[in-house]
């Protein structure tokens, strides 16, 4: 059997997952801590109609996904400050919109051949150069952008009252956390899909927090869990002929549970009564 | 000719309107720096939206709040004051943080968002862990502390910012007398170092052994000044409808004696 490395579209899938294992945890450890995993859903959705409309515009998927989530950001942000409607609700309200709104525009593009499962599940597979790099440029945004502000986004991560009374820009630091989300799930269609985008963001996070440990190292953990899923997913779904964004996703829940289970045995080695 | 001392914190008729109905009325009060003011009051009577329209999180209907001269929203004004928040309202114990990462970020808004930790932070971040006596506790994770080292990490917080003044909202509701204890303590000794002090507490009998002055309020001011205002209980029978109710909070008697003086 040929090494996967010997095939060019392998190398590229491998590319493009191991830029979104770094920059998926390393926005998504804020959106976790936040409990702000509907809003990276709602996006996901949202993202979906982006690439739809994208494709009447000539535009490619990542750059439509990316300006349909940031518009969706500004939408919530003005519905939620009017007060009218609960916060919930609003984020709901985009993200059946966003899912119906891309079903019906790719609905309307069939007769180009257009391939909703791709969108929906992720095709890794069929990444091109082009999207590789488009996708490597904006993931060296957001991290860039996430190091440069990684401590008042901590801030305000851990108190959003305390962070405003000390007079940081909560507002502004919340809608640019916002959209380095919106970056993030742009960058992921191709790999898992829209609808498995949040597992990338949250499933690598939640296992390193199983070991209780400071904001950096579980960030650490995380960015590791999150390689290591995407790069055992990509080799497993080759030779076993799998969906590659799922098995992606099935690796980090795999990586999950041990994670749970050695913590566990780390902390019954730490306080043997509790056993 | 003596130099007048700016107040630390001057409020010039503070109306607070919440869904048509006023929370407080045209509140006006000075603070002078140094102090170790109780703010007290029944549940719902306004005490800690005074809080946060001090701290200029609310924004009053109408009137003013001035710290050390300046407008409260002024970042320079902002920067005097270090917050602790309600321990209900505190941050997730899930969390993943030590309490260093959680005392560092008082210093975020201190030294600029984009720039990094210089050698100034780190000698207030060891100093807010000296006063707050919890540097055992540097690298241990939130998530395995107790509630009332939890608060003095949050305390610690607010300390690394080098604030003037600290602005407490029932900061130890819940936690076992000795957290108590030590936590009184430990502010007592940074009022003692200049510190001005303004805590939101339920606890009346206990924050009269330790604050200097009151802000007694039931949607209005009722009460505020001296230390007579918190312990002669004449005032915080008027801040209740009855006395059965002062009692059972607060532990006064119909006279205004604490229950302690009955042995």
């Amino acid at each position: 059997m040929p090494n996967f490395l010997d095939y060019e579209f392998m190398r590229r899938a491998l590319e493009a997952g191991l830029v979104l294992s770094i920059v998926a945890p390393t926005i998504g450890i804020f959106f976790v801590v936040r409990r702000y995993s509907a809003m990276a859903d709602t996006l996901a959705h949202v993202s979906l109609a982006g690439v739809a409309a994208g494709m009447f515009f000539g535009l490619s998927s990542l750059w439509s996904a990316l300006i349909a989530c940031v518009i969706a950001i500004l939408g919530i942000e003005r519905l939620r400050e009017r007060r009218t409607l609960a916060s919930d609700t609003v984020v709901s309200l985009f993200l059946f919109g966003g899912l119906a709104t891309g079903v019906v525009l790719l609905g309307l593009r069939r007769s180009a051949g257009i391939n909703i499962a791709s969108f929906l599940f992720g095709s890794v597979l069929t990444v091109t150069g082009d999207e590789v790099r488009n996708i490597a440029v904006l993931g060296a945004l957001a991290l860039a952008v996430a190091a440069l502000l990684w401590e008042p986004f901590f801030a305000v991560s851990l108190d959003e009252d305390v962070a405003q009374a000390a007079g940081l820009p909560v507002k502004t630091l919340n809608r640019l956390l916002a959209v380095l989300g919106a970056a993030t799930i742009a960058i992921s269609i191709h790999v898992v899909g829209v609808l498995l985008i949040g597992a990338l963001m949250v499933i690598p996070v939640l296992a390193a927090m199983q070991f209780r440990l400071g904001f950096r190292a579980t960030w650490a953990i995380a960015t590791a869990v999150s390689a290591l899923s995407t790069v055992t997913g990509l080799i497993l779904s080759y030779y076993l002929n799998l969906a590659s964004g799922a098995t992606v996703v099935l690796c980090a829940v795999a990586f999950f549970l041990v994670s749970m289970a050695v913590a566990a045995g780390l902390a019954g080695k730490r306080h043997p009564a509790r056993q | 000719m003596p130099v007048k001392k700016t107040a630390a914190i001057e409020a010039k008729g503070l109306t607070y309107v919440r869904n048509g109905e006023a929370l407080f009325e045209n509140f006006s009060f000075t603070i002078a720096p140094g102090s170790y003011v109780a703010v007290i009051g029944p549940n719902g009577g306004g005490k800690s939206t005074l809080l946060r329209v001090l701290l200029g999180l609310l924004e009053p209907t109408k009137g003013s709040v001035r710290v050390f001269g300046l407008p409260c929203g002024d970042m320079h004004a902002r920067r005097r004051i270090g917050f602790v928040a309600q321990r209900g309202g505190l941050i997730d114990p899930s969390f993943p943080a030590t309490s260093e990462e959680v005392v560092a970020a008082g210093r975020t808004q201190v030294r600029g968002l984009l720039a990094r930790p210089s050698a100034s932070d780190e000698k207030a971040i060891d100093a807010a862990f000296d006063a707050t006596n919890i540097g055992h506790l540097r690298h241990r994770v939130i998530a395995s502390l107790s509630g009332g080292e939890r608060q003095r990490v949050l305390l610690a917080r607010a300390l690394a910012a080098e604030p003037d003044i600290l602005m407490l909202d029932e900061p130890i509701e819940g936690l076992d007398p000795g957290s108590r204890e030590e936590f009184y303590a430990t502010l007592k000794a940074l009022n003692k170092k200049g510190k001005t002090i303004i805590f939101v507490s339920h606890d009346v009998h206990r924050i009269a052994k330790e604050a200097d002055s009151a802000l007694c309020l039931r949607h209005e001011l009722v009460c505020h000044g001296e230390k007579a205002c918190v312990v002669t209980g004449s005032a915080m029978k008027n801040l209740h409808h009855d006395h059965n109710d002062l009692e059972a909070h607060h532990g006064f008697h119909e006279n205004g004696e604490p229950h302690g003086n009955d042995h």
